[in-house]
């Protein structure tokens, strides 16, 4: 009893939004829940409790729940990341037209159990724990795509992800199954000594059991060949659900670097696994760079761009060396900054959540707002693209520098081509919102709230750059 | 103070811009005053810097033990990758953020009337500070961001504000800018993971710091498959190559320049000046700053193809291109291709008449070009156009204003007496006892420079003035005699006591030299 006590307390964050989901049920009960904003302020105060004892609350790190449960500060920083990107969701539902319909319990719901489902993600440390979560979050995000079914995109959307979802699951359980046959252990500790000490008979089954659970993985991140999926998910949500695909990304990379740090990959290798890995990343890379080229709705362009992003963050993973961890999360909190904060100007200038480039035509010049987002735009888009000093660029230099160091000069080669190739469309905000002039002089009303999220987001995109140390140390 | 000088040069202007924001739209008009005054104090301080250097320090070559800066500041920034804030001042530097605080200040009268000025002012005090980061930084990875932080405030300056095709311009010399920079990046990288400054072979202790890697020994990388042609020493040789094209594209160097045409024509007055003027001389002192200190051996073996016979394709090249010219800025904008390749025949001498007369060539070339786009943007105003033939008998109608075109047009061709030809001189004196042949052929660009120049200036000031011609070109105005008086003025100072600048960038060159010996 004082053992799960003690146990809890380590995951007092999740628990705050487990018991929030059953508080917002509870509360739906009750006529003052019909108030307008009742069900935002709800969820804002359990993020902001949850955060608050991530933060502030005695940290406890180690294995807990009989191993399948491993905290330590890569996760930490993992959960403050998808705590705040679920908190900056709620904000831009309360602000968005295509959901302006949509059942607000429902949707609170669903929001923050995606986000208890990343929370457990990016703490689990054994198979069962690790396949229950992914399959938590993907069934909410199905949902999630689908709440705007009314729009047929939405639902067409929604069953594509549902059944590539499912279908990846089952790959991935059936790769689990593999390596569990092969080892008896769920753990993924226990797991990998089994590996090393196992008979040499059984590494070719081993190695389809990790190739069978990567390709699992690959399919939840997008990664090429498994990514068709991707661009009719994000162009079919709701935006801020858009926005909120970050969460699955960031939980997906941050479980992949517990399962190279716990030595569960590394001991498979034999070379092989490394090696498919830096040829998926290359491949990804370049196929959603050449993609998004000629792309010109700005939320298909965005989610190949999401998929080249994913390549670059997957080249760390082929040379899985010391320091390789905190370079990836740092690029995950440069993807958060950068691809969220391009996806709020979006739903800022998009009223149905559809549209293309021409959007952005002579945003600039459209009033005070209009400069302000096309300033921050042009912000982001610098750091996607990968100039100093935001923190697009610290992250793809440490990327290349691992790259390089590792000796794997080809695939830096590739990233380099592709950062060049990427220059191309993400130019093309910028060129329109200050090179071209628009007859719509329509003002642009931007919520307070979100100017604020906004700012803090450039902000921290030129201060992440320019002090990367301070992420760095966090890490 | 004097401890953080260089600090405050840097970024007091990129601090001030902000201030613009605040100012409310009724009273935009007085931004204009507000830059000045913001850019007047970087100015004041470089004066300051100038007074302060001593250049009677006794000579020592080049090394981390005697660097001989002045004013350095050393500050950890990233320690988790030893990156260093770190500045300093030598001869070199001094010359060149004289030149940049001076150029600015022309750049910034003649853009005086811009729209949408207080943005024009903001991204032109950005790019300001980048500039002088970039010849201030010490440290590999500060220098790069500088060199970047220039980037982005150019690629808005010419896209905006520039001519009918300005956005094709725009975003060719931000891509070409940046395909430079990813070489840059690869040797940045290359250079932090295989430099060690600690001389135990069994720990490595690794710097971006650019002073520590001047030491012979410092950086020194495997061998690779791919270069070996090059001898056994094939990674410092590639790391020389890759830098050297990062370099080639800003200065321009001729398969690399064809940005610079477009960028220079389709940019508004001001950006031109400080295209010319200032971003051209980053390569040229990139190469004087990195690839000459780090990499000495390399440069002796590379230098004759790529610096000295680079030098004289552009000499040639830039100068036939100029001739064919009937657009006066295109004309200009070629003449600067071909003075550039000047300052690289005097580098490739690697030795200190020719180094001096690289350094020199910047700073008086940075003057010239700047006023020979004054004035093709002064004529372009009142004409709507710039064709060389569309002009003519100008100096009937505007006799002040062709003294001064006639300054800049002869210190373009090198008259004795302006600035130029000591520059041009002391490179190719430099040069000649080491590449006679080349530097007889370099010496051709001399009259080239007349060939071009000359029959442009007769057929815009001499002959018939057209009808009307009094009305639409009224004499000089003042803002233009303004901006053009400090560049005209130092083009005659120089070219007849150019020791005022040699006696400062001397020893440092000297220092430079001694490597080569």
């Amino acid at each position: 009893m004082n053992d799960i006590l003690i146990h809890s307390r380590a995951i007092l964050p999740e628990i705050i939004l487990a018991a929030g989901t059953l508080t917002l049920l509870t509360a739906s009960f009750f006529k003052f829940s019909k108030v307008r904003g009742f069900f935002l302020i709800l969820s804002l105060a359990i993020y902001s409790i949850s955060i608050l004892f991530l933060l502030a609350g005695e940290k406890y790190f180690g294995d807990f729940f009989s191993n399948s449960i491993r905290i330590d500060s890569t996760s930490d920083i993992l959960r403050l990341l998808i705590l705040l990107t679920g908190f900056i969701t709620v904000i831009l539902t309360e602000y968005s037209n295509e959901l302006k319909n949509s059942p607000r319990l429902e949707m609170n719901l669903l929001i923050m159990g995606s986000v208890l489902g990343g929370l457990f993600m990016v703490i689990s440390s054994n198979m069962i724990m690790l396949y229950l979560s992914v399959e938590f979050i993907s069934l909410l995000t199905y949902l999630l795509t689908g709440l705007t079914y009314r729009k047929e995109k939405s639902l067409e959307a929604a069953v594509k992800y549902s059944i590539y979802g499912g279908f990846s699951s089952g790959i991935m359980l059936f790769g689990l199954s593999f390596l569990y046959g092969l080892t008896g252990s769920i753990d993924f500790t226990t797991l990998s000594s089994e590996i090393v000490h196992g008979p040499a008979s059984s590494r070719i089954m081993l190695l389809a059991g990790t190739a069978f659970f990567l390709s699992g993985m690959g399919y939840k991140l997008a990664m090429v060949p498994f990514h068709a999926w991707c661009p009719d998910v994000y162009e079919g949500a709701a935006t801020p659900f858009t926005y909120f695909f970050i969460v699955p990304r960031i939980a997906g990379f941050g479980i992949l670097i517990v399962l190279f740090k716990t030595a569960f990959l590394q001991h498979i290798s034999s070379g092989y696994v490394y090696e498919s890995i830096a040829v998926i990343s290359a491949v990804t890379m370049t196929l959603g760079n050449f993609s998004a080229l000629n792309q010109t709705g700005i939320k298909r362009l965005l989610s190949y761009s999401s998929i080249a992003h994913g390549g670059y963050a997957l080249a760390l993973f082929s040379i899985m060396g010391s320091g390789v961890d905190q370079a990836i999360m740092y690029y995950m909190f440069a993807y958060m900054l950068m691809t969220g904060g391009t996806f709020i100007i979006f739903q800022m200038l998009s009223e149905n959540g559809e549209g293309d480039l021409t959007l952005f035509q002579g945003l600039a010049f459209r009033g005070r707002n209009g400069a302000f987002l096309a300033a921050s735009m042009a912000g982001f888009a610098f750091s996607l693209i990968g100039i100093p000093p935001f923190t697009g660029f610290m992250g793809k230099y440490l990327i290349f520098s691992h790259l390089i160091e590792d000796g794997r000069y080809w695939l830096a080669i590739i990233m380099g081509i592709n950062t060049v190739l990427s220059i191309y469309y993400y130019m093309k905000f910028l060129h329109l919102s200050y090179f071209t002039k628009n007859e719509n002089t329509r003002r642009i009303s931007i919520p307070i709230p979100i100017t604020l999220i906004l700012v803090l987001i450039s902000a921290l995109n030129i201060i992440a750059g320019i002090f990367p140390g301070l992420v760095l140390d966090l890490i | 103070m004097e401890e953080y000088l260089l600090s405050i040069i840097i970024f007091f202007p990129l601090l001030g811009a902000p201030l613009l924001l605040l100012i409310p739209d009724r009273y935009s008009r007085f931004s204009f005053w507000i830059t000045l005054c913001i850019l007047s104090v970087p100015l004041l301080l470089t004066f300051y810097a100038y007074s302060l250097y001593d250049p009677a320090n006794p000579i020592r070559p080049f090394s981390s033990e005697h660097t001989d800066l002045m004013f350095m500041e050393i500050h950890s920034w990233i320690p988790q990758f030893h990156i260093q804030y770190s500045l300093g001042m030598d001869g070199i530097s001094l010359s060149l953020i004289l030149l940049t605080s001076i150029v600015s200040i022309s750049g910034l009268i003649i853009a005086r009337n811009v729209k949408n000025h207080t943005g024009f002012f903001i991204l032109y005090l950005t790019l300001y500070s980048g500039m002088m980061g970039v010849f201030l930084a010490l440290d590999f990875f500060l220098f790069y961001v500088f060199w970047e932080l220039m980037l982005f405030p150019m690629y808005f300056l010419i896209g905006i504000w520039g001519g009918e095709r300005r956005e094709y311009a725009a975003i060719k010399f931000f891509l070409f800018t940046l395909v430079g920079s990813i070489f840059m990046l690869l040797v940045l990288i290359l250079v932090y993971i295989y430099s060690d400054i600690n001389p135990d072979p069994a720990v490595t202790e690794r710097t971006l710091n650019l002073i520590y890697l001047t030491d012979p020994g410092v950086l020194t990388g495997p061998f690779l498959e791919g270069f070996s042609f090059m001898g056994p020493d094939s990674f410092r040789m590639a790391v020389w190559i890759f830098l050297f094209i990062a370099f080639a594209v800003k200065i321009p160097i001729f398969p690399l320049h064809s940005w610079l045409p477009d960028a220079h024509v389709e940019a508004s007055t001001p950006i031109s000046v400080i295209l010319a003027g200032i971003l051209l001389k980053m390569g040229v002192y990139g190469i004087l700053r990195i690839l000459l200190p780090i990499l000495p051996d390399e440069t002796v073996i590379l230098g004759p193809y790529f610096l000295a016979l680079a030098g004289v394709i552009n000499i040639i090249y830039g100068s036939f291109n100029a001739m064919a010219q009937n657009d006066l800025k295109r004309l200009v904008a070629f003449s600067s291709v071909a003075h550039m390749g000047f300052a690289l025949v005097g580098i490739s001498s690697l030795n200190s008449d020719g180094l001096n007369g690289a350094v020199f060539q910047m700073f008086s070339h940075g003057t010239i070009s700047a006023m020979l786009f004054i004035i093709v943007g002064a004529l372009y105003e009142r004409a709507h156009h710039r064709k060389i033939d569309g002009f003519g008998g100008l100096i009937h109608a505007m006799p002040r204003f062709s003294v001064m075109a006639g300054i800049a047009f002869f210190a373009g061709l090198a008259i004795p007496g302006l600035s130029s030809f000591v520059a041009e001189a002391l490179c190719l004196i430099g040069s000649f006892s080491i590449y006679p042949y080349i530097t007889i052929v370099a010496a051709s660009g001399i009259v080239l420079s007349a060939a071009y120049f000359l029959p442009a200036f007769q057929k815009i000031f001499f002959g018939e003035l057209p009808s009307g011609g009094e009305t639409i070109f009224p004499d000089i105005r003042i803002s233009e005699f303004l901006a053009l008086l400090p560049l005209a003025a130092l083009t005659i100072i120089l070219g007849i006591y150019p020791s005022l600048l040699l006696d400062i960038t001397g020893m440092s060159v000297l220092r430079l030299s001694m490597l080569f010996q």
